[in-house]
């Protein structure tokens, strides 16, 4: 083996081991059970503005649960990286990529509520299109979106179990919505969640904290 | 009595950077150069090494101006971020450079 490829194992192994804490398994599971969550609340007149604040309450939780470990839990006992400036240059690629997965994602939000409205209003026909067909529709683009937006942050973070997590993901939301019922998401939001929770374990058990005194230079 | 002919290299294997070429010093290093910087503990969890173990390795790389080491605090929490230093990226280069050329020109 040649030297380069030494020191890229080297980096690579620093990159990856970023994530054995879990937490992304823990947040992306969490998610998907708030959001089953919301699915199993009956949708209906003021209802629905309710259940869509507690949505975005339960993914603002989970974000700050995850916020929190990082800097709380994994940082103290795991110790703090900066990476060189290719990865810092796939940082910040990625975040473009996601803004524009968040402007589709809005922007076909947006569509859906004034097609229906509009429909509602009959400011508009629509051709007939069977229910089951457009569940079909709407479930595949949820499923694609959850998905790719999965394998996409997963390759750029060179986090492996990301591609498990988007499959899992990707079929909770098409199940879900196509046959609309909550259990598919419910079920991926735990096949997701419980191997979090194991590597979270193991991680507390393997990176004890450590002595604050015993940092360099001020033992 | 004829001796056998040793490489030029080999024989200047007096040339080898010493303060590197100490196995967890190495690790250090190598590590360092890859990244940008790392926290004390970050290092020591990706290198198995102890504190004591450690300390005493940068105390030597930061001596040799190999290693930058800055102090600061993460909150209430002591934070060392450590870093190679322009020497200190130069001096691994060389020192690779060094080993590959030596290893390249031992007869097989």
């Amino acid at each position: 083996m040649s030297q380069n490829l030494d020191l890229k194992t080297i980096e690579r192994k620093a990159f990856r081991s970023v994530h054995q804490d879990g937490l992304w398994d823990i947040y992306l599971g969490g998610l998907m059970l708030v959001l089953s969550l919301m699915f199993s609340i009956p949708e209906s007149g003021e209802g629905k503005l309710t259940t869509f604040g507690l949505a975005l309450l339960g993914v603002a939780i989970m974000f700050a649960i995850f916020q929190l470990g990082k800097k709380f839990i994994t940082i103290p006992r795991f110790g703090q990286v900066q990476f060189g400036p290719e990865r810092q240059k796939r940082k910040v690629t990625l975040w473009w990529i996601m803004g524009v997965y968040l402007v589709i994602t809005l922007g076909l939000f947006l569509f859906s509520l004034y097609v229906w409205n509009a429909a509602d209003a009959g400011r508009i026909t629509m051709s007939p299109i069977s229910l089951s067909m457009e569940r079909m529709i709407v479930a595949s683009l949820a499923a694609l979106i959850s998905g790719t937006s999965i394998i996409v942050t997963s390759y750029f973070r060179e986090f492996v179990r990301g591609y498990y997590i988007a499959l899992m993901m990707g079929a909770g939301f098409f199940f879900t919505l196509l046959f609309n019922v909550t259990t598919p998401m419910l079920v991926a939001g735990v096949l997701i969640l419980v191997p979090g929770l194991v590597l979270f374990i193991n991680f507390l058990r393997k990176y004890p904290l450590p002595r604050q005194e015993a940092d360099y230079g001020n033992s | 009595m004829a001796t056998p002919e040793v490489p030029a290299s080999v024989a200047s294997h007096s040339e080898i950077n010493r303060l590197i070429h100490e196995p967890a010093r190495f690790q250090v290093m190598a590590l360092l150069y890859v990244i940008e910087s790392a926290d004390f503990t970050f290092i020591m969890n990706q290198l198995d090494l102890t504190w004591g173990n450690l300390s005493a390795h940068i105390s030597k790389l930061e001596d040799g101006g190999y290693v930058a080491v800055e102090k600061g605090f993460k909150g209430k929490r002591p934070q060392t971020m450590l870093s190679l230093t322009a020497e200190g990226r130069k001096a691994f280069q060389d020192y690779r450079q060094t080993m590959k050329q030596m290893l390249d020109e031992i007869p097989e």
